[in-house]
């Protein structure tokens, strides 16, 4: 049932620079992890949701950057599904975690469609 | 114990929406309970809590070998727990709470409830 899902995030996970990638749904519950431990999954869900209140208005959902000593982790939720993505760059990161998302949602059964204006925040 | 309670209750203030933590032996007696006013008092009794052992006890005829945990999520709360035997670890919180950080939040018990393990007699 999942195929689809670990396929794209072993896809993603081939990317030059991606060391991890994990999907989870708006419980924190792990979808799929790839390089990531799946007991994450409960906290990138709540980053993704207390970010969201800080712009609570807004039609889209931030895109999170995370970037430390250790590498860089971009979070975003769309509906019900929050990605992450481990790597060693968010400039590299960010155009691969919209798309990757994008097909995730495809293959979990979501219509998405993503708002032009995410990419004004960078 | 009191100590305990002070840990668990700064325990259960990290994760939003968490109402009560409750360490029961299998049928249901706790050990030691931390809980908000506005809980429902039904979900603190022990004949709700010993549930799990007969879930756990059917579901282990499943073939899938020992239940770690059962999560039952109702309209307005969900309640989470988790097998650690001979003891039971029940969260209950709001549905809207994070059910992965609540999971996450048996490993922060861990040393809590291996102290607790040893003083509780396995039937």
């Amino acid at each position: 049932m999942e195929r689809q899902l670990e396929k794209h995030l072993e896809e993603t996970c081939r990317v030059p620079g991606i060391s991890g990638a994990l999907c989870a749904d708006n419980n924190g519950l792990c979808l799929a992890a790839r390089g990531c431990k799946p007991e994450l999954a409960g906290h990138v869900a709540s980053i993704a949701q207390q970010a969201a209140q800080l712009h609570p208005n807004s039609s889209t959902t931030p895109v999170i950057c995370i970037e430390s000593e250790g590498g860089s982790v971009l979070i975003k939720s769309e509906n019900d599904v929050t990605m992450a993505i481990r790597g060693n760059s968010w400039v590299a990161l960010k155009p691969l975690c919209m798309r990757r998302l994008s097909a995730i949602k495809r293959a979990m059964g979501y219509t998405t469609h993503l708002s032009n204006s995410l990419s004004s925040l960078f | 114990m009191q100590e305990a309670k002070n840990y668990l209750s700064k325990l259960s203030s990290t994760v939003e929406g968490l109402l009560a933590i409750v360490v029961t032996d299998r049928d249901g007696i706790p050990l030691i309970k931390v809980a908000m006013d506005h809980v429902p008092e039904q979900a603190l009794r022990h004949s709700f809590l010993s549930t799990f052992g007969s879930a756990t006890e059917q579901a282990n005829k499943l073939g899938l070998k020992q239940t770690q945990s059962v999560i039952s999520m109702f309209k307005n709360y969900q309640v989470v727990q988790i097998n650690k035997y001979p003891l039971i670890v029940t969260f209950i919180a709001e549905s809207s709470a994070n059910t992965g950080l609540l999971l996450n939040l048996e490993t922060d018990m861990g040393d809590l409830l291996s102290d607790l393990q040893r003083v509780v007699p396995a039937s």
